[in-house]
């Protein structure tokens, strides 16, 4: 008995270490992201149907995101993502314009560098279109 | 008879230096010099979390710019243009997918002089940090100027001065704890310890003086005599510099009250002591801050801002679903867990080299079998101290997870920039609560001086040869 109490705390200790070490995996992660993973899956949908649907859900959600949190750069970036895949060049541009906006200057995860890219991007596409 | 009374004299003497050279102090000395070396010249320069930033802190304070001071929209001071550009060339490369250092680039670096009367504003995000944690590094600077002043030698210079300020600290560490000296030993010589320790970083201070902190708490409680003044006031010296270096580690001083109160002396004394501790651990903050408040500086370059971090705003959500709040505790917990147990163990620089899996999962369970065999035959830990010890380790974790979620962007799940080594100070306290004096082992007190050396030697070298096949 008394070695069996003496041994409690090491157990219970090595317990949680091994439950955290081998933690099962969860589908657990920011709003944002979630709702940027849709969009990517759509991407990678090739029935059309299912395609639509899920960039219709991933979009609300980001635009919704985007409305609550009006500052975070990186909402931006994404929804800007989104609009450029659906061929929203302007709206792709406006969101972009905005990541750059909120998030330059930083030292650590910057964001504005690719928002950057993506209004370039969405603004030679535009253009190609006009011409076309 | 003669003969046989001199023979005795020399066993006694053979005894009484093995004795000595297997006294855990002096092997953490000895293992800490040679292994703090070699990684000091492993490591790649500028590669520890935040190394460059922390060392052009300690660079500015060397010259005389305790004061930040205010350029145009800018807030920092002036650098060499040269000790930028050469911290500068070490910076994103992109170990991940295999990229190397070659010793040949590291040559003509360390050959690239100083040059400091070619300045350049720096616009320091950092300049908060309050410069008692530089102390070591302002030394190591200085010292390595006297011979050579290039850049990367002035780095190396600090990385030595902060790992000799490291070892000595927790030496002292070691030769005054009462139990767990072995457990102290082998966390002080882990391999994410010593990294962080041969680092330019606020890291090498918060350890050795919460290791220190522990040390000091467990010497009071153990002592046969009563605490002076001078106790009292050692422990809150090094309260105070220890709160000076990182926030967030409040509980452990409060270790304190491990002392039961007849080695205190009366309530009373009791009650100045705690305030006097409470008082150093927030005093730094408070002066350092209310300080350059005074200044009325601009807000400067920002380290992080694709999202709005912290703020009252995140509070504001937190508050109005805390359950929410302490569910995403919990997840996070589960889903980031291994991930902050490597990183207290074996995840090194802005790399996140991970030393191998296997290795590091036994290493935390060697740490356990360690704390469990590291007994003490006659000093007895009772029950309200192993919950004074419980409060003050599973208190700091809880603190440190739920003030990272305060400041991750607002709305976020996932904690954002925890890393398992803010966990490393309260490792000594929370393996504290395996000891046991039940079950004594005496084949593990004869054997365990040998056996954890040698460990900690096998896992310190196999770090070296993982750090030399990583990076370069």
């Amino acid at each position: 008995m008394i070695k069996c109490k003496a041994y409690l705390v090491p157990v219970v200790m090595v317990t949680a270490y091994m439950f955290f070490w081998n933690a099962p995996k969860i589908n657990f992660t920011d709003p944002w992201y979630e709702a940027f993973s849709i969009v990517n899956a759509a991407t990678k949908t090739p029935n059309t149907f299912l395609r639509q649907k899920l960039l219709e859900k991933g979009g609300k959600e980001l635009k919704d995101l985007c409305r609550k949190y009006p500052y975070h750069a990186r909402v931006h970036y994404l929804l800007g993502c989104y609009f450029e895949y659906i061929g929203q060049y302007d709206s792709a541009i406006v969101q972009a314009g905005e990541a750059v906006r909120l998030g330059s200057g930083a030292v650590v995860n910057q964001v504005d560098g690719l928002a950057e890219q993506l209004r370039l991007s969405a603004t030679a596409k535009k253009a190609s279109l006009d011409k076309q | 008879m003669f003969q046989s009374m001199k023979n005795g004299i020399g066993h006694k003497k053979v005894q009484i230096t093995r004795e000595k050279l297997f006294c855990p102090e002096n092997l953490f000395l000895l293992i800490g010099y040679v292994f703090g070396f070699l990684l000091i010249y492993s490591n790649p320069p500028f590669q520890s979390n935040d190394e460059d930033r922390h060392f052009y802190n300690a660079y500015l304070l060397s010259t005389g710019q305790i004061t930040p001071v205010q350029n145009k929209n800018q807030v920092g001071g002036y650098l060499p243009k040269n000790l930028y550009a050469v911290s500068d060339m070490y910076q994103g490369i992109p170990f991940s997918t295999g990229a190397k250092i070659n010793y040949k680039m590291l040559k003509e670096l360390s050959a690239v002089p100083l040059n400091k009367e070619a300045q350049e504003f720096y616009d320091n995000s950092s300049y908060r940090i309050n410069p008692v944690s530089y102390f070591p590094f302002i030394i190591g600077i200085k010292a390595a100027a006297l011979i050579n002043s290039n850049p990367i030698h002035l780095l190396w210079g600090a990385r030595i001065a902060g790992l000799l300020t490291f070892l000595l600290i927790v030496f002292f560490a070691i030769k005054i704890i009462p139990v767990h000296k072995w457990v102290l030993f082998a966390v002080a010589l882990s391999p994410m310890t010593i990294y962080q320790a041969t680092s330019v970083s606020y890291d090498v201070l918060c350890l050795s003086l919460s290791f220190l902190i522990i040390a000091l708490a467990l010497k009071y409680a153990f002592m046969e005599s009563k605490l002076r003044a001078g106790d009292i006031a050692l422990y809150c010296l090094a309260v105070l510099l220890q709160s000076s270096t990182k926030s967030g580690y409040f509980l452990v001083p409060l270790f304190f009250l491990v002392v039961p109160l007849k080695n205190i002396g009366s309530v009373k004394r009791l009650m100045v002591a705690v305030t006097c501790i409470v008082a150093a651990c927030f005093l730094p903050s408070l002066l350092w801050n209310s300080y350059l408040s005074s200044l009325h500086l601009g807000c400067g370059k920002p380290v992080i801002n694709d999202f709005l971090y912290g703020t009252a705003e995140q509070t504001k959500v937190i508050l109005s679903a805390p359950f929410a709040f302490v569910s995403n505790l919990f997840l996070n917990s589960i889903v980031q867990g291994k991930d902050w147990i490597i990183g207290a163990l074996g995840r090194f620089g802005y790399a996140y080299a991970k030393m191998n899996h296997t290795v590091l999962f036994f290493h935390g369970l060697a740490l356990i079998v360690i704390s469990v065999l590291d007994s003490s035959k006659t000093l007895v830990f009772s029950c309200l101290q192993k919950v004074v010890t419980a409060i003050a380790a599973i208190g700091t974790i809880v603190i440190i997870i739920a003030g990272f979620l305060f400041i991750s962007p607002v709305g976020a799940n996932m904690i954002f920039g925890l890393q398992g080594r803010y966990f490393i100070p309260i490792l000594p306290l929370l393996l504290l609560l395996n000891i046991n004096q039940k079950e004594w082992v005496p084949m593990a007190e004869k054997w365990k001086a040998p056996a954890i050396a040698l460990y900690v030697t096998v896992v310190l070298a196999y770090t070296i040869r993982f750090i030399n096949a990583r990076f370069y």
